[in-house]
């Protein structure tokens, strides 16, 4: 947790977590009360499958187990397995023992073949299937309560999939329209997944409810209900909690946070997540073609004012893609893109452009999670001392992303929320089989041989060497400027505990507690 | 007035298959693709070209407005990308809290902008015609999310006289429904009466100038029976235009204010599909949102004909 949470909202939501999460509950404790969230983006469905942003995780997790899951700092828990898998030393092979004590929702209890069926499933209709599907070889089980899954080449980031994407449900109960858009799954009972919470109303896009399932395997929820409605404005959310309608908002306005915190009666805390504010560029294209320049406009954004006055300290300024938090951010290298006029004008001469250049930059509005075009303009401004010019093009996310997949784009400046940073950015934007990396443009095989070599371990020290490696090339071909991490930040009203912000981003809402 | 009526309905058929034409091809034109929006930047190539074709986009041109066509003739929109679900049935389930809104927007409106323009109008250039002139200003410039904020912030938060935003329809209670409508309502209806307010005023200046009511007051006609009963009638062709098209605007969803009051209408759903290139929702309520303007503008003429029986002819 780091020094952004508050004293109070970091007490109570410590406090919680420990309580709901270490101490054995009382399964005949009766839960108490509803808990409203509100959640900002859109809530088209509740399905195990199609989770497609922070707020259907969010649902999806009360709802639904998966084999893990992503605990508050980032770091990967058991949760219907076990512990965490046996891997193979060639990285290929994770072997799971499932718990012998889940039950669904349905009263049916959880053996291999309900992982097999939902992977069969997830694999054939799951909405972002194709990353699982292209490393998947093979799952097959050992028993009643062993998996093994086989991979055709080592990547440990699918195990940060697995946290919120692969449900587990009953074999055969659900009811997925074998379509493209798929049904949403819940309709009345007909699925069982084996979450702490089973949906009991679902309005797309406006509420959805839960109700405590006693039979949890994590012990009976502290909390009868769970109520999540959509306030698709941040103020209004910020607003309804004031007036007590809801009990924890998702978002506020930046500037809102640390004022309303400090308020009687309401508590918040943030942490940095695994969103990611950053400017790519077309390292294809001129003018990022060239090396020099890529580093002078690097050199040129001052982080530390866009992250602290613009966002209020909401983002976590860095020059690298890890925060200096993190166990794989090196301080050295980050001092070679971090703020330096001297640095911008070396570069400018290196690449011939003494005086700067023109570029233009895709800016997309609405933004989600926080507003690109306010730190777009301070951008603009710091180039300009060195007259670079930086033209704004803002459009939507769908245009946006269109005009990238086209090859029409020199760089935009926007925040994404990712999986991890270092588990699966780093591949999906710049390794030559990554998604985005299609059309990032960037082909080095001495960053792809790293970026696979960390993918072989899930030991932070194992991993570090390989990682120091993957920055070092980031940082001598600078195909992105790095501006921070995304911080996931909730205000809740003071009556609640066992809730923190997550790295993952999304609420965690499973052992909230109010009263 | 039969016939009258059934060349203002052949006319309304005509308009509805001329804008499903423009609607179709207007949402195509849109830049974007519903396949990325619906599979995240982090989709596969092959997996968007997948989902394009399961969506129906792969089709020729011609063929998807046929299908589209075809199917709306039976009531049957098509199906949302985004929600995976019919689009009549999302029309169905946000039209009733669009529509809430709207009437309780429009009753606000007209009550506060009859009696305003009244007054206006005859007492030009007083104290009662300043006062809602500059009423009628703020009430046009004020920006809605503004609006909504501050009433918010007053009556919710502050007060703690009503809920901020969300909805309960009528069925929840008559009190607790209107709770969670009048704040919106009156939102858009202060706005909406600034507008009437001012078209009254200005139609009840020229009809208080006409001969026939010189002749009127010349005959000893009481003031009020002359303002209320021969001018306003007069009037009020003019302002039901305005008031009527107030309505269609209201009906086709006040996206700001569904947004800061948190209302699931129609404005939002609009909004939300028009992001997503969820190109059958869009397409969906934009025609619902011309096939209310055409009816409106169809009642409004059918209107005119009973309030002023020259223009049957």
């Amino acid at each position: 947790m780091d020094t952004m949470i508050g004293r109070r909202g970091a007490l109570a939501g410590l406090a919680g977590v420990l309580a709901s999460a270490s101490l054995p509950r009382s399964a005949g404790a009766q839960p108490r009360g509803t808990v409203t969230a509100s959640l900002l983006g859109n809530l088209p469905n509740i399905h195990p499958w199609h989770v497609g942003n922070v707020e259907t995780a969010a649902a999806n997790l009360l709802g639904f187990s998966n084999l893990v899951k992503i605990g508050p700092d980032g770091t990967l828990v058991p949760d219907l397995a076990v512990a965490l898998p046996t891997i193979s030393s060639d990285g290929l092979s994770y072997t799971f023992e499932l718990r012998r004590d889940v039950r669904f929702h349905n009263g049916d209890r959880l053996t291999s073949e309900d992982v097999l069926y939902s992977f069969d499933k997830y694999l054939s209709t799951g909405r972002r299937r194709g990353n699982l599907r292209r490393f998947i070889k093979n799952v097959e089980k050992d028993g009643d309560y062993v998996v093994r899954f086989t991979l055709g080449d080592p990547w440990t980031g699918w195990m940060r999939l697995l946290g919120y994407e692969a449900a587990i449900v009953r074999r055969g109960t659900d009811v997925v329209n074998e379509g493209a858009t798929g049904e949403n799954l819940y309709r009345g009972s007909r699925t069982a997944g084996s979450g702490p919470f089973i949906p009991k109303s679902f309005q797309a896009d406006v509420a959805v409810e839960f109700e405590a399932f006693p039979e949890y395997f994590g012990g009976a929820p502290a909390t009868a209900g769970i109520r999540l409605v959509r306030i698709p404005d941040a103020a209004t959310q910020l607003a309804n909690l004031r007036a007590g309608s809801v009990d924890i908002i998702s978002n506020c306005p930046p500037k809102d946070f640390a004022p309303t915190r400090q308020m009687r009666g309401f508590a918040g805390a943030s942490r940095p997540s695994a969103g990611i504010f950053y400017m790519p560029m077309n390292v294809a294209k001129p003018p990022f073609d060239n090396i020099h320049l890529r580093r002078a406009v690097s050199c040129a954004i001052d982080r530390e004012y866009i992250c602290d006055e613009i966002y209020s300290g909401l983002v976590t300024a860095s020059a690298l893609p890890a925060t200096p938090q993190e166990f794989w951010y090196e301080a050295d290298l980050a001092n070679q893109l971090k703020y330096d006029p001297d640095r911008v004008r070396f570069h400018l001469r290196q690449a011939g452009m003494p005086r700067g250049f023109t570029f233009e930059a895709i800016v997309p509005v609405p933004s989600a999670y926080v507003e690109a075009r306010e730190a777009a303009v301070v951008m603009q401004a710091n180039l300009a001392e060195f007259g670079i010019r930086m033209n704004m093009r803002q459009t939507d996310f769908v245009s946006m992303y269109r005009s990238a997949q086209n090859g029409d784009w020199q760089c935009f400046p926007h925040a994404s929320m990712q999986s991890s940073i270092e588990d699966y950015l780093i591949w999906n934007n710049y390794h030559k089989d990554g998604n985005q990396a299609q059309w990032m443009g960037y082909r080095n095989p001495a960053y792809d041989e790293a970026v696979m070599e960390s993918f072989r371990h899930l030991d932070p020290a194992r991993k570090r060497p390989s990682l120091r490696k993957v920055t070092e090339i980031l940082v001598d071909h600078c195909p992105a400027l790095w501006i921070g991490r995304l911080n996931a930040y909730h205000l809740w009203r003071a009556d609640i505990s066992g809730f923190a912000p997550r790295y993952s981003h999304f609420m965690d809402l499973t052992t909230v507690r109010k009263g | 007035m039969g016939r009258f009526l059934l060349g203002r309905a052949a006319t309304l058929a005509l308009v509805l298959f001329g804008a499903s034409v423009l609607i179709f091809i207007i949402v195509r034109a849109l830049p974007g693709d519903p396949a990325i929006a619906m599979m995240t930047s982090n989709a596969t190539p092959a997996e968007i070209e997948a989902m394009r074709r399961a969506i129906g986009l792969h089709l020729p041109l011609w063929q998807q407005y046929a299908v589209w066509v075809g199917s709306a003739l039976t009531g049957d929109l098509g199906r949302s990308f985004m929600y995976s679900t019919g689009v009549s049935g999302l029309i169905a389930d946000r039209f009733p809290v669009t529509l809430h809104v709207s009437l309780m927007a429009l009753a606000i409106a007209l009550l506060i902008a009859v009696p305003a323009g009244v007054f206006s109008a005859t007492n030009k250039g007083g104290a009662v015609d300043h006062f809602w002139r500059v009423f009628a200003m703020i009430g046009i410039s004020m920006p809605v999310f503004w609006q909504g904020l501050l009433m918010i912030m007053l009556f919710a938060v502050t007060l703690g006289w009503l809920p901020p935003g969300g909805y309960q329809p009528p069925s929840a209670g008559i009190g607790t429904t209107t709770a969670h409508v009048i704040l919106p309502a009156i939102c858009l209806g202060t706005a909406y009466a600034a507008t009437i307010t001012r078209m009254l005023r200005s139609s009840m200046l020229d009809v208080l100038g006409r001969e026939h009511i010189a002749v009127a007051r010349a005959h000893g006609v009481r003031e009020a029976t002359i303002i209320w009963n021969d001018a306003l009638r007069n009037a009020l062709i003019p302002t039901l235009t305005a008031a009527g098209f107030s309505f269609g605007y209201l009906l086709a969803g006040a996206v700001l204010t569904e947004v800061i009051f948190n209302l699931p209408g129609m404005g939002r759903l609009l909004y939300e599909s028009i992001l997503s290139r969820d190109y059958p929702l869009v397409q969906g309520l934009v025609l619902l949102n011309v096939a209310v303007f055409v009816m409106i503008n169809f009642a409004m003429d059918a209107l005119y004909a009973i309030l002023d029986p020259r223009i049957r002819r």
